[in-house]
């Protein structure tokens, strides 16, 4: 089996690039993966966290919790708990660096920065997990929030997680917190798996080209397949994909946000 | 209008009153606009004072200024003081701690209320600011007084100001009386039978019905709300305007 991630991402209209607060992994706007030979087990992770508008270090935060999912992972740990047991930890050594780092470039934290540095940081968190062993080919998909998995086949929407086609998108969906309790996340955070086949392929997107997406499904326009033929490699493809959503922005077609559009293929 | 304010504020008047909901009104706007290393420019502010006179009322280096754009009203305060704060100690009693309390705005107990003044100069700034952003968010025009207006009925202008728009919606008047007079607070009434006169009546009327994601986050109060409640409270504390403005994703902790 091999797998490839095709990541593209755009920051909000009217804001600078460095204030894209989406993460994702594989970090690498293309990556492809291989299973080594016919009787090993290929298990791959993949991430999209969206930071929260209204938290400091929000883009850091969802580069944590993505970052945790996907990196040295443990075989066989309870999931979500692992994921953000280790990403809190990981955020207060961050939040203390950042401090001390501000302090040395003579920058130090200003009045209107220390109450949310003192609440902690927001973001949604979407996790994939692919597994190709001896049973089979299965998929897992823990989401806390509302960005969301779409699995596709042939050209046809297969299964949306946790949001449906036709479902509403508001500002106040449930969000990891860096200083959450660990249980308390797991519990809000849904869980989702199944099977899957070659050729097929999944979509992690954060919340306003989801909201696009499934409102397109719901009306039984075919306009979100666009999203199935991205091309990741290099500068035209990002400037491409960034007219395209500028131009879905000015109609009001979709909302204006950070936006980001991971798919990963199955090729047999 | 030094008149003391409220029964639970020993010593402040009903100016400082105003003073301070105008300050921590300016104090939350740029906290939640705040980003790591900067705060951000979702909304640009101008301050109207009225009394003696009527005109911009920022203190310090914005002083004279209108619009005024978040970033440069947070790093620009008149002044910071210390404050006592009391809060939870987590084991059934307060501690009391120091925090910093900005001031833009300064208190100012003189002249009388010139009401209708204030609010043609809102409408003056609004239309200025909707000729050279007519597709922006609509203007909210948030309306604090402790008095009873002195240069007739205001009614008319507030009606003028509630009919401007632009490409994305009506301006909102939100009318807040910050009161001394002893009764209970009215918040966000959805009808008059309550208020307890004619200028409480008065201010009713001149203010906008609240959008239906407002009238969510007055519900979310534990308070009816229906598309006849207004932006408007009596004899009360400020409310928690900012929490009415949206910016993006709100964040609250999982329980």
């Amino acid at each position: 089996m091999r797998l490839a991630c095709t990541t593209l991402y755009l920051h909000k209209g009217g804001s600078r690039a460095e204030e894209y607060e989406d993460a994702f992994y594989p970090r690498r706007g293309h990556v492809v993966y291989r299973r080594r030979s016919a009787d090993s087990h290929l298990s791959k992770r993949f991430a999209v966290a969206d930071g929260a508008t209204e938290s400091l270090l929000a883009g850091a935060w969802a580069g944590v919790l993505v970052r945790a999912f996907c990196v040295r992972v443990a075989p066989g740990r309870k999931e979500p708990h692992v994921t953000y047991a280790r990403a809190i930890r990981q955020w207060s050594r961050y939040v203390d660096q950042y401090r001390d780092e501000r302090e040395a470039r003579a920058q130090p934290i200003r009045w209107y920065e220390e109450p949310g540095l003192e609440k902690g940081a927001f973001a949604t968190f979407l996790g994939l997990q692919l597994d190709h062993d001896s049973d089979g080919l299965r998929w897992t998909a823990w989401a806390l929030g509302d960005s969301c998995l779409l699995h596709v086949r042939d050209g046809h929407l297969v299964d949306a997680f946790p949001r449906q086609p036709g479902d509403t998108f508001d500002t106040s969906p449930p969000l990891a917190f860096s200083k959450g309790d660990v249980a308390v996340l797991a519990e809000y955070t849904e869980c989702r798996s199944g099977t899957f086949r070659w050729n097929d392929a999944f979509l992690l997107l954060t919340d306003a080209v989801a909201a696009w997406s499934l409102g397109a499904v719901a009306r039984g326009s075919l306009d979100w397949q666009q999203l199935l033929d991205i091309e990741g490699y290099g500068a035209d493809a990002e400037a491409e994909f960034g007219q395209w959503v500028e131009g879905l922005r000015s109609t009001g077609e979709m909302k204006n946000d950070d936006v980001t559009v991971m798919r990963v293929s199955i090729e047999g | 209008m030094s008149d003391p304010f409220g029964a639970g504020d020993a010593g402040k008047t009903k100016a400082q009153g105003v003073a301070d909901a105008v300050n921590r009104l300016l104090q939350e706007l740029s906290i939640k606009c705040a980003k790591e290393e900067g705060v951000r420019d979702y909304f640009h502010i101008a301050v109207i004072g009225y009394g003696a006179r009527v005109g911009p009322a920022f203190g310090g280096t914005l002083s004279g200024r209108d619009f005024v754009p978040i970033s440069e009203v947070a790093d620009n305060p008149a002044r910071i003081e210390e404050r006592m704060k009391k809060e939870d100690d987590g084991a059934g009693g307060l501690i009391e701690r120091s925090v910093k309390f900005p001031i833009w705005f300064e208190a100012k107990a003189e002249g009388g209320t010139p009401m209708t003044a204030a609010l043609t100069r809102a409408k003056s700034l609004v239309d200025s600011w909707l000729a050279q952003h007519p597709s922006s968010y609509p203007p909210i025009v948030i309306h604090l007084t402790d008095g009873e207006s002195t240069d007739g009925d205001p009614s008319g202008v507030a009606d003028e100001i509630k009919l401007q728009v632009s490409a994305d919606g009506s301006v909102l008047l939100l009318n807040m009386h910050l009161s001394s007079e002893p009764g209970s607070p009215i918040r966000f009434p959805d009808n008059e039978s309550g208020l307890p006169n004619d200028y409480a009546r008065m201010l009713f009327r001149m203010s906008s019905y609240l959008p239906r994601h407002m009238q969510q986050l007055v519900a979310g109060e534990g308070q009816n709300a229906s598309d006849g409640t207004k932006g408007f409270v009596f004899n009360a504390e400020l409310p928690d305007v900012v929490s009415f403005l949206d910016i993006g994703t709100r964040t609250s902790e999982l329980r």
